[in-house]
C-alpha cells in the first residue's frame, strides 16, 4: 500500500504541490487559533486592543481606519480574515517573484512570533501589513493606479508604514531605473537616520523577551548559512537587504514585522541551498536542518503559549466593573488602555506619544520611586485620581518603593476598598 | 582475548585513582552544601518518578530550572547502591577521564608510555580530586563526556559520527557547559583559519551540528530564564553584591589547585602547538582559549572553568613532555637519562598528588555539617512544624533544606530564585546589625521561624547581640551552631 502510495505520488507532482499547500494553510489556520484556544479567558490579548475597542467606531486617534473597522466586526473575526488574506498575498507575492521556495517560506512565516503576533494581538498593525502586501502585489503585476490606492489605505491604519511603503517604492523605482547613485544614497541616508534616532533599547528577540521579536532560531539559522553561502553573489544582496530591514526593526515596532517575513525568504532559499549543497555527513545534514525546523516550531509555539498567557484577566475587569463610570484610576501605563475600554478614565496609556508622556512619566515616577508622602499625595491631586488598581505583577515591579509603600503604611488619605483576585483597589481621598 | 600490557597499566591506574577517591569520599557519612541539593532533587525523582520543578524548601518555595538527567542517572544507581551512589558514582564517573585522557594523548604523541603517564596525572589534577568526592557533582560525568568528543573530533570521520552526534546531545542535556564545548570548536576553527589550516569539510559539518544543537537544547530547557533575563542569563541571576567575589579568578589559587608544573608544561604545549600549527593541538587550544576568555570575563564560575582548563593543559603537557624526554635523548647525558626523567615526572606527580590530598583531607572535614550541625537539624526536623521557615548564610541553604527538611530563605541555586540581591542584603544585614528593630523587621520579611547561627558567620559578624532579647528569642542550642526560635 504504502509503495503504491509513494509511486502514484512521484507520477503525480501536482498532488504533492497541493498537499503541500494544504499543510501550509492548516498551519496557518492552526496558528491564527491556537492563541485564542489555550487562552483562559476570551478577553483580547494585550493592552493596545483595548485602546481601538475604546474609541471604535470613531475616526480620531492612532489607527483611525483599524477604530473604525472595529465598530463593524468583532476583533477575532477581523484578525483571523487579516491573517489568511495576508497568507494568501504573501504567497501570490511570492508567486510573482518567481521564488520557488515560497511554500517553505510562507511555512517559516507562519511560525514566527511576528506572525502570531500580528494576528493574535488585535493592533492596527495586522490589516496595515495586509494592505502593504496587496499593494506590492498590484506594483509587481504592474497596476499601479490600485497599488497606489491601497498605498493609500495604509495611511488610515498606521502613517509610518505608508511612508516606509512609499520609500521602498520610491528605492524599487531608483533600481530598475538603474539610477544607482540616487538609490544607494536613499540607502545610506537611511541607515545613518536610523543609527543617529534608533532606539536600540527594545529587544527584537522574543525567545529573549523581547514584546515582539524574532525566532533566535532564524537568527543563528541565518548567521550560520552567511558563514556557508557569504561568498555567493546572490546571497549578499539578500543579506545587504536583511541587514536594512534588521536596523529598521530596531528603531521602529513595526519594522519586526517586515523582517521576519524577509528572514523568511532569506532562511527558505538558504535552507534548499544548503539541501542542494553537497554535504560529507548526510546525518550531520538531516540533523542540523530538524533541529533548526524544531527550534522554529519552539521558537513560535513558545510564544503562542505567551501570548495565551498573557493579560488582562477576567479580575481585572470584573474590579474596574465596580468603580463608578467616569472615574479616575491610576495604575501601571499598560493598564490604561483596559482602565479607557472599561469606561473610566485613565491618566496614561501605551498609545501616548512622548510628548504627552514624558511630563507624566517624571510625574507619576516620583509616586512609584519615592517615598515622599507629600510630594506623592500633590501629583494624586494634581491628576484628580480617585482610585488606584493594583495587582500581584505591579505589586512585585513596584516593590516595596513609592505607591506601594505609602499605601500599606497611610490610612488617612487611602482606603482600601476591595479585593478581586489578585487585583487590589484603593480609594483616593483629595 | 589478551589484555595488552598497556591496557593493564591504565586500569591500575583506574583502580589507584579510584580508591584513593574513595578513601577520602567515605571518610564522612555526609555530603557538602551543594551535594545536599543533588540528593533531594534525586530523592525526589525516586520518590514520584517525576523531576522537581516547584522546590517548596528553596527560598520559600519556588520554581527551579535544570536538566534533570543528571539526577535520573542517580536515581537509577540509588536504588541499587542506595545513598552511597551520591559518592561512588560520581567517583566512578570522574574516574573514566582517565581513559579518556589516555586516549587523548595517544593520539596527540603516539607514545604508550608517555600517554600512561599523562593519564595517571589525569587521575590527580587537585580541583578535579576534590569536586568529585563529596558534592554528587554533575560534573564529574560532564569533564568525561566532554573530553571524549574532543578525542572524537580530533580524528573525526565517518564512522565516527554517529557516536559524535549521540554524545554531543548526551553533553547538551546534561548540562549548559556544553556550550564550552561549542565556544572550543569555534575558537579552534578561528584558529585553524589564521594558521591556514584546512580542518575539513566533515569536521566543519560536524562543527556546525554541535553549535545548532547545543544552543537549540539549551534553548528548550532554559526557556524560561531566557525570557526572563534576555541575554543577562549568562550571569545566572547572581546577586549584584556577591557577583564580583562569585567569579573571581585568583592565579596563585590556579597553580596550586591545577598543578604548578601542569600549567607550565600545559601552557608551553599549548603555545608550542600554535607555533608548529599541530592541528591535533588547536582543538585544545581553542578550548583552553574559550575557558580563559570566559573566565577573564568572568561568565564561569573558577572552579568549574579551572576542571575543564586543568584536563586541556594535562593533555596539552603531554606534547611538551615528548618534546622534553625526545631533547634528552639527544644531549650528552644519556647515562643520567633515567634518573633525570624520573626526577621530573615525580616532582610532577607530586605537584598534583600532594594537593590533592592536602585539599581533599581539608574539604571532607570543613565543607560537610558537623556531626552537631546534624544533630541540631534533625532536632529542628522532628520538633518544628512543617512549614518552618529557618534562616542561614548563604552557604548553608542547601544543608538545612536537606536535612532539616525546612524552608530556607535563600541559597546558592540562584537561576529563577525570586530578589536574590535583596535577599542576599537582608540575610547580611540581619547578621551583622546590632539594631533588633530592623532584625524583626527582616524576620517579619520573610517569617523566619529559627535563626541559624553557624560558627562561620560568628567569625564574620561577630556576636549577634540582639539575639539575647529573651522576650522575642529562644535559645535552642548554644554550640556551633547555634539556633534560636522566634517567639515574638
Amino acid at each position: 500500500m504504502r509503495i503504491v502510495s509513494k509511486e502514484y505520488f512521484s507520477e503525480h507532482p501536482r498532488y504533492i504541490k497541493l498537499f503541500a499547500k494544504l499543510g501550509v494553510g492548516i498551519l496557518a489556520l492552526a496558528f491564527l487559533l491556537l492563541p485564542e484556544i489555550l487562552r483562559e479567558n476570551s478577553l483580547p490579548v494585550g493592552d493596545e486592543p483595548y485602546y481601538h475597542l475604546s474609541i471604535a467606531g470613531k475616526l480620531t486617534g492612532i489607527g483611525l481606519g483599524w477604530n473604525f473597522l472595529l465598530n463593524y466586526f468583532h476583533i477575532d473575526a477581523l484578525l483571523l480574515i487579516i491573517g489568511i488574506l495576508s497568507m494568501i498575498f504573501i504567497f501570490l507575492n511570492l508567486k510573482m517573484l518567481k521564488l520557488e521556495e515560497r511554500l517553505v517560506a510562507a511555512a517559516f512565516f507562519i511560525v514566527s512570533p511576528a506572525f502570531v503576533y500580528l494576528f493574535n494581538v488585535g493592533e492596527r498593525f495586522g490589516a496595515a501589513f495586509l494592505f502593504s502586501l496587496i499593494s506590492c502585489y498590484f506594483l509587481l503585476n504592474n497596476k499601479y493606479i490600485l497599488a497606489l490606492v491601497s498605498s493609500s489605505i495604509i495611511f488610515l491604519f498606521d502613517p509610518r508604514i505608508g511612508l516606509f511603503l512609499l520609500f521602498l517604492y520610491a528605492l524599487y523605482f531608483f533600481y530598475i531605473k538603474k539610477m544607482r547613485r540616487i538609490f544607494y544614497s536613499l540607502i545610506t541616508l537611511f541607515i545613518l537616520l536610523i543609527l543617529i534616532i534608533g532606539n536600540f533599547d527594545d529587544g527584537i528577540t522574543s525567545d529573549l523577551g523581547a514584546r515582539i521579536g524574532n525566532s533566535m532560531f532564524s537568527l543563528l539559522f541565518v548567521v550560520i548559512c552567511f558563514l556557508f553561502f557569504w561568498s555567493k553573489k546572490k546571497f549578499l544582496y539578500l543579506y545587504g537587504a536583511a541587514g536594512f530591514l534588521f536596523l529598521l526593526s530596531l528603531n521602529v515596532d513595526f519594522g519586526i514585522f517586515y523582517f521576519s517575513l524577509f528572514l523568511s525568504i532569506l532562511m527558505s532559499i538558504c535552507f534548499f541551498e544548503l539541501l542542494r549543497t553537497k554535504w560529507e555527513s548526510k546525518l550531520v545534514r538531516d540533523f542540523i536542518l530538524l533541529i533548526i525546523i524544531c527550534g522554529l516550531l519552539f521558537s513560535g509555539l513558545s510564544y503562542t503559549n505567551r501570548i495565551s498567557k498573557s493579560k488582562p484577566n477576567d479580575s481585572i475587569f470584573n474590579a474596574l466593573s465596580k468603580l463608578p463610570k467616569d472615574s479616575v484610576v491610576f495604575s501601571d501605563i499598560g493598564y490604561g488602555g483596559w482602565i479607557q475600554y472599561s469606561g473610566k478614565k485613565a491618566v496614561w496609556h501605551s498609545m501616548m506619544n512622548e510628548k504627552e508622556l514624558e511630563p507624566l512619566q517624571n510625574d507619576f515616577s516620583v509616586i512609584l520611586e519615592s517615598k515622599n508622602y507629600d510630594e506623592a499625595i500633590n501629583i494624586l491631586e494634581k491628576y484628580q485620581i480617585d482610585y488606584i488598581l493594583i495587582d500581584d505583577e505591579l505589586k512585585e515591579k513596584w516593590q516595596e518603593s513609592g505607591l506601594v509603600y505609602i499605601l500599606r503604611y497611610n490610612s488617612e488619605d487611602f482606603r482600601f476598598l476591595f479585593e478581586e483576585g489578585d487585583v487590589e483597589v484603593w480609594r483616593f481621598f483629595r | 582475548m589478551q589484555i595488552k600490557r598497556s591496557q593493564r597499566i591504565l586500569i591500575l591506574i583506574f583502580l589507584v585513582v579510584l580508591f584513593a577517591r574513595v578513601y577520602f569520599a567515605f571518610q564522612t557519612p555526609y555530603l557538602d552544601n551543594s551535594g545536599n541539593l543533588v540528593k533531594r532533587y534525586t530523592e525526589h525523582i525516586i520518590e514520584t518518578g517525576k523531576p522537581m520543578f516547584f522546590d517548596p524548601l528553596s527560598y520559600n518555595g519556588r520554581e527551579v530550572l535544570y536538566s534533570p538527567l543528571w539526577n535520573y542517572i542517580l536515581a537509577i544507581f540509588s536504588l541499587i547502591l542506595g545513598s552511597a551512589a551520591f559518592k561512588l558514582i560520581p567517583i566512578i564517573f570522574s574516574s573514566f577521564l582517565i581513559p579518556v585522557i589516555y586516549l587523548l594523548s595517544k593520539r596527540i604523541v603516539d607514545n604508550d608510555e608517555l600517554a600512561l603517564f599523562i593519564s595517571l596525572m589525569s587521575g590527580f589534577i587537585p580541583v578535579m580530586f576534590i569536586d568529585t568526592l563529596i558534592s554528587a557533582s554533575i560534573y564529574s560525568l560532564v569533564v568525561p563526556v566532554l573530553f571524549y568528543l574532543i578525542y572524537l573530533f580530533i580524528d573525526l570521520d565517518e564512522k565516527k559520527i554517529p557516536i559524535f552526534v549521540a554524545f554531543s546531545f548526551f553533553l547538551s542535556l546534561l548540562h549548559p557547559v556544553s556550550i564550552l564545548f561549542s565556544l572550543g570548536l569555534l575558537f579552534y576553527y578561528i584558529l585553524s583559519s589564521s594558521e591556514n589550516l584546512k580542518i575539513g569539510d566533515l569536521k566543519e559539518e560536524a562543527m556546525v551540528f554541535n553549535i545548532v544543537s547545543t544552543f537549540f537544547i539549551q534553548f528548550l530547557i532554559y526557556k524560561k530564564a531566557f525570557l526572563e533575563y534576555g541575554m543577562n542569563v549568562i550571569w545566572h541571576n547572581v546577586p549584584s553584591q556577591i557577583l564580583g567575589d562569585y567569579f573571581n579568578f585568583d592565579l596563585l589559587g590556579v597553580m596550586y589547585k591545577i598543578g604548578a608544573l601542569t600549567l607550565i608544561f600545559g601552557l608551553v604545549g599549548i603555545i608550542w602547538g600554535i607555533i608548529r600549527k599541530k592541528d591535533k593541538l588547536l582543538l585544545l587550544s581553542g578550548f583552553s582559549l574559550a575557558t580563559l576568555i570566559l573566565l577573564w570575563l568572568r561568565l564561569l564560575e573558577p572552579t568549574i572553568g579551572m576542571l575543564f582548563l586543568s584536563a586541556a593543559l594535562v593533555v596539552s603537557s603531554t606534547f611538551t613532555l615528548n618534546i622534553f624526554l625526545s631533547y634528552l635523548g639527544k644531549t650528552k647525558l644519556p647515562y643520567y637519562r633515567l634518573s633525570f626523567i624520573v626526577i621530573v615526572l615525580v616532582l610532577i606527580v607530586l605537584s598534583l598528588a600532594v594537593p590533592s590530598f592536602v585539599y581533599a583531607s581539608k574539604h571532607v572535614k570543613e565543607d560537610v555539617p558537623s556531626p552537631y550541625e546534624v544533630l541540631v537539624l534533625e532536632w529542628v526536623k522532628e520538633n518544628s512544624l512543617p512549614d518552618t521557615t529557618i534562616v542561614a548564610p548563604l552557604g548553608k541553604g542547601h544543608i538545612i533544606s536537606g536535612l532539616a527538611g525546612k524552608r530556607t530563605v535563600l541559597d546558592d541555586n540562584f537561576l529563577l530564585a525570586p530578589e536574590t540581591s535583596e535577599r542576599y542584603g537582608d540575610i547580611e544585614k540581619l547578621y551583622g546589625t546590632n539594631s533588633e528593630v530592623e532584625a524583626l523587621e527582616i524576620i517579619a520579611k520573610y517569617n523566619i521561624d529559627y535563626i541559624f547561627i553557624p560558627i562561620e558567620s560568628e567569625l564574620k559578624y561577630g556576636k549577634i547581640k540582639w539575639i539575647e532579647d529573651e522576650n522575642c528569642f529562644k535559645g535552642i542550642f548554644f554550640g556551633t551552631p547555634k539556633v534560636y526560635q522566634v517567639i515574638c
